[in-house]
């Protein structure tokens, strides 16, 4: 077994447009994927069962099936029905319909953990269904489901390696395909593993940033944690 | 516009795709279970040496991309002279994520089991090794179910990236069938029912599996 750090060297700036390429699609994705997901939470509280009904079958279909298996059929099987997409766009769009199923889910814990008093006693001060959302439902919210959020978004990116089996050129698609044509398996791979190693641990440490940023709505007003 | 006759014809072929699919998924929840049981008792160890390994297992399998797991299993395994079938390397990698995943959801399971139990169980003289297996693990089983059989229909859409390294189970029976009639549309439709149909009978098994406990425990 050999190991020849030069492989990596020479073919740098090829992996850094790989890594540049995977980060830009998970976040343009998932962020997507994220506003989606709120919205098709807050179509839940709608009063209409049948606007419930569409976002509950949405959910059960996106996270029934294969991820993979999603993508396909936008990439393979949508021009049959007039849809052309390139791959990256497929990928985005992909990542974007499958991560809002498992949002909508985070985001209707969250409603269900805000206790329905408040909103009444918003909405009894006169304050419009956007307010009650915007400065009572959500800041609270936020607190509470920070952590699935930023479960989320560890797990998307995760999700982008699977992009690579349709020739978009990400990180994975990158370095194996190097890796197979120069036979260097064991240094392209390991730079593969370190790669996401970085990506997982730089969003642990910025989401665990985030929940204690979010903490600060539970202080009372003299200052002390709620 | 949508043609499904040509698939249709295949259908035994999916049929045995999604028999496939299903092995592999029980396959490496099975095994993988056995070793998070491994790995999670490492990890709840008082002892470094043990905990360590352990914690570093788990981590680092769950911030690597199952495909991920799949190229070094098939690459470089061979490499350092480990020949293994192309099956059993795609049992080896989903065995291994999985088994990181369910580590941690036992980990919290364990937690759950109050110490007075454990106590109990000492006073009667119960070696730590009963403890463990009758007390402590059938009892993490139950409390963090909820999250094992989530972890399970993870696995059953997982099983799909194994069709990448050349595996007959569903996705690729869906993608060979649409590649011969020229319909991928119709091939991976019918793919994506039978997965829906797997992970939806998946999650009624376990809702089922969890309110049967929680009536046994109130009576």
């Amino acid at each position: 077994m050999s190991f020849n750090p030069a492989i990596i060297t020479d073919n740098l700036p090829q992996i850094l447009a790989g890594l540049r390429l995977t980060i830009l699609l998970w976040l343009a994705g998932t962020v997507a994927g994220m506003a989606l997901g709120f919205v098709l939470a807050v179509f839940q509280t709608s009063r209409l069962w049948p606007v419930r009904l569409l976002v509950a079958v949405y959910q059960s279909i996106f996270r029934g099936t294969p991820f993979l298996v999603q993508i396909f059929l936008l990439y393979y099987g949508g021009p049959l029905v007039g849809l052309m997409l390139s791959a990256e766009t497929a990928g985005v769009l992909g990542l974007t319909l499958y991560s809002a199923a498992y949002f909508t889910e985070i985001f209707r814990a969250g409603f269900g953990a805000v206790n329905v008093g408040q909103a009444e006693a918003g909405q009894i001060c006169g304050l419009s269904k956007f307010q009650i959302l915007r400065h009572i439902q959500l800041p609270q919210m936020m607190v509470t489901i920070t952590p699935a959020l930023v479960g989320m978004f560890i797990v998307m990116s995760k999700e982008t390696a699977i992009l690579s089996v349709m020739t978009v050129p990400e990180i994975t698609a990158v370095l194996s395909g190097i890796g197979s044509a120069t036979f260097t398996y064991v240094e392209t791979l390991l730079v593969l593993v370190l790669c996401y190693w970085v990506l997982v641990g730089v969003t642990t440490w910025i989401g665990g940033r985030v929940e204690r940023r979010m903490q600060r709505h539970l202080l009372t007003a003299n200052g002390k944690t709620a | 516009m949508l043609d499904f006759s040509g698939a249709l014809n295949e259908f035994p072929l999916f049929l045995r795709g999604a028999w496939a699919s299903v092995v592999y998924a029980a396959g490496c929840l099975i095994l993988g279970f056995a070793l998070a049981v491994i790995i999670c008792r490492a990890r709840i160890s008082p002892s470094r040496l043990a905990s360590l390994p352990a914690r570093l297992y788990i981590n680092m399998v769950r911030a690597t991309p199952l495909l991920v797991v799949l190229l070094i299993v098939f690459n470089i395994l061979p490499f350092i002279g480990l020949e293994l079938s192309p099956q059993v390397s795609a049992l080896l990698s989903l065995t291994v994520c999985t088994a990181g995943y369910q580590a941690e959801i036992l980990r919290g399971g364990f937690a759950g089991v109050a110490e007075g139990q454990v106590e109990a169980g000492r006073v009667t003289g119960m070696s730590e090794r009963q403890i463990f297996l009758h007390i402590k693990l059938p009892q993490a089983f139950r409390l963090t179910l909820p999250a094992l059989v989530n972890e399970a229909t993870i696995m059953i859409k997982g099983t799909s990236l194994i069709s990448t390294v050349g595996i007959l189970e569903l996705t690729r029976v869906a993608q060979n069938v649409g590649n011969s009639h020229f319909r991928p549309l119709e091939a991976l439709l019918i793919a994506a029912v039978l997965y829906w149909l797997m992970t939806t009978a998946m999650t009624l098994a376990g809702d089922l599996l969890i309110s049967r406990y929680a009536r046994e425990k109130q009576s």
